[in-house]
């Protein structure tokens, strides 16, 4: 019981972090940042490394959807996007943590869901927004991006995760 | 070395790869994405004479009430080869191609329209 309690408290603290970083991110100005840097994506990684891919989910598509609530984005093709590229990129890490984890460290796997996050978000906004084959052209420079923002996530979810080892230990 | 503490081979392998297929991207995508869908209306007087694509060599013979105005489409553009008009301002507007434009003959009531596919303003912001 004690253990049940400590698990859903502990997954709600990180839900919750998750959620502010996400929604303090969506209020970040377009001018400047056409793109996102998904720091959000550090709690779900990091609660995959710690907890498993079950809790990573919960907070991971969690806090798509408050974070959308608190943007008053949701239900707006900005919450379709965002729910689909969040939900394909912790799958995606995922089956890559699952299966190849011996090859890449939290940097690859976080690079890994970033690239899946464009690749899902465009193929969406394709198929239901924009109807042009166009946007994809916007391809290389979100991959420019993504391998960017992954590879910084990547580091921060390296430290948390070691950190936070090193202090439960 | 003192990279491998941070990242792996493979991270490296990962990130490299993405970098490359990003820039090969960047000079591919243009082509595959872009390429067709650019139309020529012809027009005479109110009826449409015909549609076609900027992409396929044609001649196209177009009837107004003073004769007949020859369109022309080379090299993904439209221009007015011949026209049966008094002062040919047709014939000096050049050609049009996929940027969009319009080619008009007053006086023969013809006139050369390009859709621009491309660039048809903003369907939709989303972040």
């Amino acid at each position: 019981m004690n253990d049940r309690m400590q698990n859903l408290s502990r997954l709600a603290l990180l839900l919750a972090l998750a959620t502010v970083i996400h929604t303090a991110e969506a209020v970040l100005p377009i001018t400047f940042v056409w793109f996102r840097f998904g720091f959000a994506n550090i709690v779900g990684l990091s609660t995959l490394y710690l907890f498993g891919f079950k809790d990573a989910l919960v907070v991971t598509i969690g806090r798509i959807f408050l974070g959308s609530l608190f943007a008053g984005l949701f239900g707006s093709p900005a919450f379709l996007l965002s729910f689909a590229g969040g939900t394909s990129s912790i799958l995606a890490m995922g089956i890559v943590h699952r299966f190849g984890s011996g090859l890449f460290s939290e940097v690859g796997i976080s690079v890994v869901g970033a690239v899946v996050h464009n690749v899902a978000q465009l193929v969406v906004a394709y198929l239901l927004l924009v109807k042009n084959p166009g946007i994809f052209l916007l391809l290389p420079l979100m991959l420019f991006a993504a391998a960017g923002t992954g590879f910084v996530n990547g580091l921060a979810v390296r430290f948390l995760v070691a950190h936070f080892r090193k202090v439960r230990s | 070395m003192i990279i491998t503490r941070y990242v792996t081979i493979g991270d490296c392998a990962l990130i490299t790869a993405i970098i490359v297929s990003a820039v090969a991207l960047l000079f591919v995508l243009p082509t595959l994405v872009v390429s067709g869908g650019t139309n020529v209306e012809v027009r005479s007087g109110d009826r449409v004479a015909g549609r076609y694509s900027l992409d396929e060599d044609r001649r196209v013979p177009v009837e107004g009430p003073l004769g007949t105005t020859v369109v022309r489409i080379t090299d993904g553009h439209a221009h007015i080869e011949s026209s049966p008009c008094p002062h040919k301002f047709c014939l000096r507007m050049g050609p049009v191609g996929g940027e969009g434009g319009l080619i008009v003959c007053v006086p023969n009531e013809v006139s050369v329209t390009v859709a621009n596919d491309r660039a048809d303003g903003i369907d939709a912001v989303s972040r």
